[in-house]
């Protein structure tokens, strides 16, 4: 089950609606901030894992995007994405060190609830919540993912979150990190080689993934 | 078709919901699968209350950004507007225990943290600049502030007789500097007093540490350091006007050298109209000079360790007050304030009909003898 919270920029293009927010115009943001929440949100949560840490995160990336949005260069979907996800990476990485700092001081003090507390916070993962086995499943599949996507560049982790949770192409995810678009496969590639690795999927790989599909 | 075209081909009709993909090897479908699994988190649905009150944040902090960029409110109302905000509108809350501050406090702590930094730069600025001060410059009170404060945390004895000792020698080589470049008289007379402080406080450190090798080595190092300030005061001693040279002779004088001291002057009218001035003291050298108020004046008849007698055709008739002085060739000084009168005059007995001189306070401080 999808459940997208997807903003109304039908009627208008997209170009326009960032000329709009640029101004500061607060449907214009809105609605950029409805298109973008579904993408920054599960990007945040498979990097980061903890809920409460992620809505953190997000709130701070999008307050960022109405502060600075008139410094956006682009008018176009896929670098407002690639701009988004760049300020996403900055924040993630600071709320990563916050946990390991707070959490060697934890280990300083013998006190190692910390771990058991965050994972009391269920992680919202659509209907699997009412089955204890997938819903165990997928987090650790989630856990995987983040552990993966970290072994990935910052920009191989944009082309991978704007190709496959934004659903851009190649071609608009090159203009916007000026790049040729066979750059931009080459890196996709290596973006999908590297996780299928740390995901054990690829030959030589530890194991096989659940749920194999193909 | 290169493996990466291929890959994006493959991907593109997985997308387009082809479920019979062309032949493909085992690391193309490792790749799709990743694919799929980064698809996968689509499947994870945002919170309703947290989407909905970000949205509320966000719509308020761009309607205030608006407002204020317009220009459509003055600058209080817009404060009062983003009080009345923080009131009526929720905010994000953070349930993180290490998870970043609301954005109002968080740019409070900015700005905070900017100008704790401009002022950090602005002190070590001053600070560094300080350091290179020399007497007469703006900031020279503040290194020997800093200087004074370093003395303060020093806890053993020895380090203290060290830092005193590295301190004297830092004042003398400020001395050497504000000659050299010709600085103005009180700024090297500035530089005078910090040696004769940091003198007289590396001889007190020294002389309270405990009679052991520390205190020997001590010694040593305070006896270099006394001498190297004795041979530099010699050598600036012929590049200073006259009142700093009695300070020059004075801070000598502390450290026992032998300078010249004036105790009586006495002046004689003779019958050609000149005076006759005989100085009396200490440590003349031969070829001294008369000095009367600052300038040589006069020739000197007869000169001893203890005497110097000198002619000057100053008006017999002059009374009043003189500042009678002598300089040994060494450019080592002494003076003596003195009153002269006469006593055919003022009624005193005098057969010699002499004018003669009373020694007076020093008006101006000076080291006089």
């Amino acid at each position: 089950m999808i459940t997208d919270i997807r903003g109304s920029v039908t009627t208008t293009t997209f170009a326009q609606v960032i000329k709009q927010a640029r101004s500061h115009d607060e449907e214009a943001v809105v609605a950029l901030y409805q298109r973008a929440l579904p993408v920054i949100y599960r990007y945040a949560l498979a990097r980061l894992g903890r809920p409460d840490l992620v809505e953190d995160v997000v709130s701070e990336v999008f307050l960022v995007m109405v502060e600075s949005i008139d410094e956006l260069r682009t008018e176009q979907e896929a670098g407002f994405y690639a701009w988004l996800i760049q300020i996403a990476q900055g924040k993630i990485s600071r709320a990563l060190r916050h946990v390991t700092r707070n959490e060697r001081k934890q280990i300083s003090l013998q006190n190692n609830q910390t771990s058991d507390q965050y994972n009391s916070i269920e992680l919202v993962a659509t209907d699997l919540v009412s089955n204890p086995v997938e819903l165990h499943e997928w987090r650790e599949t989630l856990e995987e993912v983040g552990l993966a996507m970290g072994n990935l560049s910052a920009e191989q982790q944009i082309i991978v979150i704007g190709r496959f949770l934004a659903g851009q192409k190649i071609e608009d995810l090159a203009q916007a990190l000026g790049k040729q678009p066979g750059a931009v496969r080459i890196l996709q590639f290596r973006a999908l080689n590297t996780l299928a690795k740390h995901l054990g999927l690829a030959r030589g790989s530890q194991r096989k993934r659940k749920g194999e599909r193909v | 078709m290169n493996p990466e075209e291929y890959l994006d081909r493959l991907i593109e009709l997985h997308e387009q919901g082809e479920l019979h993909l062309p032949a493909i090897n085992d690391d193309f479908a490792a790749s799709i699968v990743a694919a799929e699994t980064i698809e996968q988190l689509k499947e994870i649905s945002i919170p309703f209350e947290f989407a909905n009150n970000l949205e509320f944040s966000i719509r308020a902090y761009a309607r205030n950004l608006r407002e204020q960029n317009h220009g459509n409110i003055s600058f209080a109302q817009s404060h009062i507007l983003s009080d009345q905000n923080r009131r009526t509108i929720p905010p994000v809350q953070s349930h993180s225990p290490v998870g970043p501050q609301p954005l109002f406090k968080r740019r409070a702590l900015i700005t905070f943290l900017r100008v704790a930094a401009v002022l950090l730069i602005a002190c070590v600025g001053i600070l560094t600049a300080s350091a290179r001060s020399h007497p007469g410059d703006a900031l020279y009170g503040i290194s020997q502030a800093e200087k004074q404060f370093a003395l303060t945390f020093v806890g053993v004895p020895q380090n203290n007789a060290s830092l005193q000792i590295d301190q004297l020698r830092s004042a003398i080589d400020d001395l050497k500097t504000a000659v050299n470049e010709g600085r103005d008289d009180g700024a090297i007379r500035l530089a005078l007093d910090n040696v004769t402080v940091k003198t007289r406080d590396s001889q007190e450190a020294v002389a309270a540490l405990p009679v052991d090798s520390m205190r020997e080595e001590a010694q040593q190092a305070l006896s270099s350091a006394l001498a190297d300030e004795e041979q530099i005061l010699h050598v600036l001693l012929n590049n200073v006007d006259w009142p700093v040279q009695l300070f020059f002779t004075y801070q000598l004088g502390t450290l026992g050298e032998p300078v010249p001291t004036v105790t009586n002057v006495v002046v004689h009218t003779q019958s050609n109209g000149t005076l006759l001035i005989t100085l009396t003291g200490m440590h003349f050298a031969p070829q001294a000079q008369l000095m009367i108020d600052g300038l040589q004046n006069g020739i000197v008849r007869q000169s001893t360790p203890t005497q110097l007698i000198a002619v000057t055709g100053i008006a017999a008739s002059s009374t009043g007050v003189y500042v009678i002085g002598v300089r040994n060739p060494d450019g080592t000084a002494a003076q003596l304030i003195i009153n002269v009168y006469d006593r055919n005059n003022s009624g005193r007995e005098d057969s010699n009909h002499s004018r003669h001189g009373t020694p007076i306070p020093n008006p101006t401080g000076s080291p006089d003898n």
